[in-house]
């Protein structure tokens, strides 16, 4: 595990299941009426929350913190500027929307205008995110398993922690419960399957001085740990579904460790081609 | 422009790292940074022969600094554009930029920029572009007591020596066209050979 990467893997995760748990919430709400609408977007401080913890712990990675405005220099050429930029779009679009909210000073047309732009926005940082660790020096990033790790952090860190937060709001209808156990569910098995593949794949991937399967220490107990947290949190979460909220959250905070292991993994299998 | 390059006789060099002390010296780098390192890359077993075993046992150095490539990897991720590749074909780290994320170092495959957590930003080889403007070459060149560093242009390094970038444990150079030329040992392994190990993993 690269504990030393924490400032990444805290800001990842976060990141994507703040982007998953928006996405769904907005789902919820967006054919309710007004009030439940106004509920929902009240809700989502608990969304920006987690982005912005993201985002503080972002910046513990920088070596020169006061000078992080320099990392908007190569927005275009370098994904990580791309990335950087897009979360901060998201973050301040999202969070403009949920301010006028609270102060009761927003329309119809503004709130539809922010929301379609803190979507766009979170989507391309999360499509950024995704390319900053495909580079084609480091093989062991280099691969589909980058993108599917993501993008099942989305849909199953984020729609769990969503569909909590929802539930403590009692703004889920059956219809929006019923589509987020069904996107979980694939997310869990996407999760079980990529994650049997991509730890053989590693076997394949080696340099002179060092092979991907020998990495990480423990590898096999870490991400045995990590599957059983991941399927007991979910499975406590289906069950909170019918039975309380206060099962969701602790179903969605072990699949949370899980993932951030899952993450730490992630960062320790770093290597590049060479030396 | 003229893009400069080292010629790296990997057969004459006995791994005594007079370079990587020389440019630790100058440089004046702390423990954990060295621009210049060599890897002795070693292995070898018990071979069949006619009936009777005989070892095979090989190891030999290759001294690596900033390759100041064609394509770097570092630059291409570095979102400060401190990173960047000089009217000279240097590679630099503008250091009053760098943020120090880090990201370059994670993608250059010659483990070229390194980070000084004193300063908060990372550090690299700069090719001693200030020597080489005086018409000196760079501190390990000179420092070199087999003569197995040799340092110019590297389009007249590659017509006296050939073109050869590729040896373990280096990674192929096709990935960010390094300018160096190798002269292979003759124990030499290929790029991506994985019969060996590093035997000097501290050093490093």
């Amino acid at each position: 595990m690269a504990w030393h990467e924490w400032p990444l893997v805290v800001f990842t995760v976060f990141a994507q299941t703040a982007f998953g748990a928006y996405l769904l919430i907005n789902l919820a709400i967006v054919n309710q009426e007004p009030s439940n609408k106004t509920a929902g977007i009240k809700l989502q401080f608990f969304v920006w929350v987690f982005m912005g913890l993201g985002l503080l712990a972002s910046t513990a990675h920088l070596g020169s913190p006061l000078r992080a405005i320099n990392a908007f220099n190569q927005v275009g050429s370098s994904w990580l500027s791309n990335e950087i930029l897009s979360s901060v779009l998201f973050f301040a679009s999202g969070g403009v929307l949920w301010l006028l909210t609270m102060l009761n000073k927003t329309s119809p047309m503004l709130n539809k205008i922010l929301l379609v732009l803190s979507i766009v926005f979170g989507a391309f940082f999360m499509y950024a995110m995704i390319n900053v660790y495909l580079i084609n020096t480091v093989p062991t990033w280099n691969t589909i398993y980058t993108p599917l790790a993501f993008v099942a952090t989305i849909v199953v860190s984020g729609v769990m922690y969503g569909h909590s937060l929802l539930s403590v709001a009692k703004l889920n209808t059956s219809a929006i419960t019923k589509f987020s156990k069904l996107v979980v569910g694939a997310g869990l098995v996407l999760i079980l399957l990529s994650t049997v593949n991509h730890i053989i794949s590693l076997n394949d991937i080696s340099s002179s001085l060092y092979s991907a399967s020998s990495l990480v220490p423990q590898l096999a107990q870490l991400v045995s740990i990590r599957l059983v947290l991941l399927i007991v949190g979910v499975g406590l979460w289906l069950f909170g579904c019918k039975q309380g909220v206060g099962l969701q959250f602790f179903g969605f905070a072990l699949v949370l460790i899980s993932e951030l292991m899952s993450r730490g993994v992630f960062f320790g299998l770093h290597m590049t081609a060479g030396m | 422009m003229t893009q400069y390059g080292f010629y790296i006789d990997s057969s004459k060099c006995t791994g005594c790292k007079t370079c990587q002390l020389s440019c630790k010296d100058f440089k004046n780098l702390d423990v954990d940074r060295n621009y210049r390192r060599v890897y002795e890359y070693a292995g070898g077993n018990w071979v069949e022969d006619n009936g009777t075993y005989r070892q095979d046992v090989f190891a030999y150095y290759t001294s690596i600094a900033c390759n100041h490539c064609d394509e770097p990897a570092c630059a291409k991720v570095c979102p400060s554009g401190a990173m960047h590749k000089r009217e000279n074909g240097f590679v630099i780290v503008d250091e009053s930029v760098c943020i120090g994320c880090k990201h370059c170092a994670n993608a250059c495959p010659y483990g070229a920029p390194q980070y000084n957590a004193e300063k908060g930003h990372m550090t690299k080889c700069d090719g001693c572009f200030e020597r080489v403007a005086q018409g000196s070459e760079p501190i390990c060149v000179g420092s070199c007591p087999l003569r197995a560093l040799e340092f110019g242009p590297i389009a007249e390094l590659r017509a006296k020596y050939g073109t050869n970038a590729d040896c373990a444990p280096l990674p192929s150079s096709a990935l960010t066209k390094p300018n160096i030329v190798i002269k292979a040992n003759r124990h030499a392994r290929p790029t991506g050979d994985t019969s060996g190990h590093l035997a000097n993993p501290k050093e490093v």
